[in-house]
């Protein structure tokens, strides 16, 4: 049987005029496998840092004002898009990593903590980098139908029915305690200020995106109780302010008579 | 001359692979009949084309394996390719081993002392017929082949402490098996 099996299998290579395959054709699998697994780690760490920008940019305080309970909450807020996308490329890194040369002497839990780790530690190292935020406004400008975070934050907030309005200040005018408000459908508010207990007032300024906790008064009019800055991570530098300033650009003192009441 | 020399010698010249195919003939159609329920005449047909196989991924070789756990590797995927093309059943794959191998196992395992040494390798052999394929295949590859674990885990591409896993749960499942006829006679 030795002499037979020989026999036939060296007039295979010979009759089918076989060859080894070249060792640089094995180098290029190896190197795309681990390219692939590398890739597959980052695009894992991008996706958990826009997890992180969702969850850390969202409103959870206002949780009962905006969605009613914490389950429902949980439910709209947390990002599962992005954190099934992390999944999915933790799963590709492993199978990747899996079958390079030498992947399979490692146990998969031992593949998939390294993967985990990894891409958290990089996901949160692209998060306070501004990384997470840049490929957010990004997928914004150029994916149909995603929406930046803070887009999406200020659809959260505009429910004037429910007495909350959401939008760009493009108006303020101190002496009258008011500001001009652009909706995200472009409809123009004319916000009252006079009942407002938000400490941060004077950061309310031309270009600001802000959350407004109020009643309607009339069509296009609104009395704001409560005012939340809404982060605009494209915000355009502030041309105005509710608090006036003196030749040198400095904030002037407000006068008691116009200070909001406490 | 080491088979891994004899790798490097068979790409300059491929008269030099003839020799690979001499030393591993014999072993790699024990093995594939040992873990498949093939004919002889499919398992020469397994053999030639994990020979030819072998020879096309020369290049692939990893010299920080052995040779032999290298080719028992595309011996072995090559039997379950077949394997699953055929849909060959893997009962009544014979077991053709020496009684002696079988008798380390039962020493091995510490199983089935009290009957005579015929009936032990009649058992044990019947036993691991009945045994599911992975099972059966890790003990072939450890008992038969005579492979150490980090062969094994070469061999099958598993990390080794799943090959250690793989082989204790394989011997409980035999122990498992042996002691139901061992049950039964001392009953009678």
């Amino acid at each position: 049987m030795q002499e037979e099996t020989v026999q036939k299998v060296m007039e295979a290579i010979e009759q089918k005029k076989l060859s080894p395959i070249p060792r640089w054709k094995f180098i290029l699998k190896y190197t795309t496998l681990w390219i692939f697994g590398v890739f597959s780690i980052l695009s894992g760490a991008v996706a958990f840092s826009l997890v992180l920008l969702l969850v850390l940019n969202e409103d959870w305080v206002e949780y009962k004002l905006l969605h009613g309970s914490f389950l429902n909450a949980l439910f709209r807020m947390f990002p599962f898009v992005w954190g099934i996308t992390f999944v999915v490329f933790l799963l590709v890194a492993y199978m990747a990593i899996r079958h390079t040369k030498h992947g399979y002497r490692f146990r998969l839990w031992s593949i998939v903590g390294v993967n985990i780790l990894l891409s958290l530690i990089l996901g949160i190292v692209l998060y306070v980098a501004g990384m997470s935020h840049w490929v957010d406004s990004g997928l914004g400008r150029h994916m149909p139908g995603y929406t930046p975070v803070e887009r999406l934050r200020e659809a959260r907030w505009f429910n004037p029915e429910e007495g909350r309005i959401s939008g760009e200040v493009i108006d303020v005018k101190v002496t009258e305690n008011t500001f001009l408000l652009r909706d995200l459908m472009g409809n123009t508010w004319y916000v009252q200020v006079t009942l407002a207990k938000e400490n941060n007032l004077d950061e309310i300024v031309v270009g600001t995106t802000v959350g407004v906790v109020g009643e309607v008064i009339e069509q296009g009019v609104f009395n704001a109780r409560r005012i939340k800055l809404l982060p605009h991570y494209e915000q355009r530098p502030p041309q105005g302010s509710l608090r006036p300033r003196d030749g040198s650009g400095r904030l002037k003192e407000i006068p008691q008579e116009m200070r909001i009441n406490e | 001359m080491t088979d891994e020399e004899l790798v490097s010698l068979s790409l300059q010249n491929k008269d030099n692979f003839s020799i690979l195919i001499s030393r591993y003939t014999s072993r790699l159609f024990r093995y594939v009949m040992r873990i498949s329920g093939v004919t002889k005449e499919e398992a020469e047909d397994i053999m030639q084309e994990v020979f030819i196989k072998t020879y096309l991924n020369l290049n692939d070789f990893d010299t920080t394996l052995k040779f032999s756990s290298w080719i028992y590797r595309i011996a072995h995927h090559q039997t379950i390719s077949t394997y699953r093309k055929r849909k060959v059943r893997p009962e009544g794959n014979k077991i053709d081993v020496e009684d002696s191998v079988l008798h380390q196992i039962a020493s091995d395992e510490n199983i089935v002392r009290d009957l005579d040494r015929v009936m032990e390798a009649k058992i044990i052999r019947e036993a691991i017929q009945k045994l599911d394929k992975s099972s059966r295949d890790i003990l072939v590859l450890k008992y038969f082949e005579e492979k150490d674990y980090a062969e094994i885990a070469d061999i099958l591409e598993e990390p080794l402490g799943t090959v250690a896993t793989h082989l204790y749960r394989a011997k409980r499942k035999l122990r498992a098996i042996m002691e139901q006829p061992t049950r039964s006679k001392s009953k009678i």
